[in-house]
Order: C-alpha cells, then sequence, then structure tokens
C-alpha cells in the first residue's frame, strides 16, 4: 500500500493520530483504486505544505521587521533633530518615496520630507511617541505623538510656514499667538 | 494617524492625519468649546 504516513518535510503531527494524511483530493492506492478516500482529519494548507509555511513564517516576520524599521525611524529622526541631519531620511525613505498628504507647498517627495524636517528642526524641535504600531503585509499603521516646543527665534520657520499657507492659521511670535 | 508602506527595508508611501484642529487649540489659534462658554 502507498504509505503517505512518512512526511518527508517533517511536519509537525501528533504521533498518536497517525494514519494516512487525508488529502484535500482523492487519493489512490490499490486497496481503493477508484474509491475517493474522505479525509478524516483536515490538515491545513499551511502545514501539510512546508514551503507555504515557511513563506508565511516569513511574512509575518516581515511585519514585524517593518514596524522595527518605524521605530527605528523614529529614533533617529529624533536624534537627527538635535544637529538638523536631514540626510538620515535618505536611510529610512526609498528615492522614489511618495507623500500622499504633503504640507501645503511642500513637494510630496524625499525632499519635501526633508524640507518639512528642517522647518520643524528650525521651528519647534521635539519628538515623536511611538504610541501604537499595527502591521499587515507590507504596510506598517501608527499612532505618533509629536511634543515640540515653538521657538522665540524662529523667524525662519514662520517665514516658511506662512508661505507654505497651511490652511487656516498663522505662524506669529513666540506662542504662534500673533499674526 | 500615519500609514507608511515598506518595500525592501525602506519606506515607499506615506499616508497621515494630523490633529490639527488640537494643535490649533494647543496654540490658542482657535478657541477649545469650554473657552465659549
Amino acid at each position: 500500500m502507498l504509505e503517505l504516513g512518512s512526511n518527508p518535510f517533517g511536519s509537525p503531527r501528533d504521533e498518536a493520530q497517525s494514519g494516512p494524511i487525508p488529502h484535500n483530493g482523492f487519493i489512490f492506492c490499490p486497496m481503493t483504486i477508484g474509491q475517493p478516500v474522505v479525509p478524516s482529519r483536515a490538515v491545513s494548507r499551511e502545514s501539510f505544505y512546508p514551503l507555504h509555511l515557511m513563506s508565511l513564517a516569513r511574512r509575518r516576520m516581515g511585519t514585524e521587521e517593518n514596524k522595527a524599521l518605524v521605530r527605528r525611524f523614529f529614533r533617529a529622526i529624533d536624534e537627527a533633530c538635535k544637529e538638523g541631519n536631514a540626510d538620515i531620511l535618505d536611510e529610512f525613505l526609498a528615492p522614489d518615496f511618495v507623500e500622499h498628504n504633503p504640507f501645503p507647498g511642500i513637494p510630496p517627495t524625499r525632499e519635501g520630507w526633508k524640507q518639512a524636517f528642517k522647518m520643524f528642526v528650525d521651528g519647534a524641535p521635539g519628538y515623536h511617541v511611538v504610541e501604537d504600531l499595527v502591521a499587515e503585509r507590507d504596510k506598517v499603521a501608527g499612532r505618533i505623538t509629536r511634543t515640540g516646543r515653538t521657538k522665540e527665534t524662529s523667524s525662519a520657520f514662520r517665514e516658511r510656514a506662512n508661505r507654505s499657507g497651511w490652511p487656516g492659521w498663522r505662524f506669529g511670535g513666540s506662542n504662534a499667538d500673533e499674526s | 494617524m500615519a500609514i507608511w508602506r515598506i518595500k525592501r527595508g525602506r519606506i515607499v508611501e506615506h499616508w497621515h492625519e494630523t490633529d490639527q484642529l488640537g494643535l490649533m487649540q494647543q496654540l490658542g489659534r482657535i478657541p477649545r468649546p469650554e473657552d465659549r462658554a
């Protein structure tokens, strides 16, 4: 009889329930030729096909790596904020990076991000707190709080921000109260 | 709230929605509802 009990890939199986691995189609063997063998126990595609299992594991690892990348990203930009080094963004943003919600007047590109970064470093240096990160496939979603303090001597920031025309508001003096 | 799409270890797309109203209220540019009373 065709021995299907031994799995060359060593897929984890409960020895107490050992028997032929149920197949999701028909199993043909001399004893049951022509008759379908109804699977007695469902075996998921993942455990039956070790290569598929590996790709699932890799995908899961990918989401963890992506979340770690986002955490590193914020650590790096908070660190770079101290020296105002916008080139750190090259390590984290791809050359063809696309910003879907750009600040008004700032290009939706990696260069635009560098401009915005400098604007915030000049105007309201601070830091980020990663409150939550959730990842699936190639995306990471996050809830981020940014804390910053407007500087008294931030005329460059005020000029740039006002010129960029952020809807509905302008940066004034030290506490942004004057128009 | 932000979403990043990551490809080959780098961010390729970014969407975000900032709490602009909250920021404006903190800066005193827009009064909070309780300030109106």
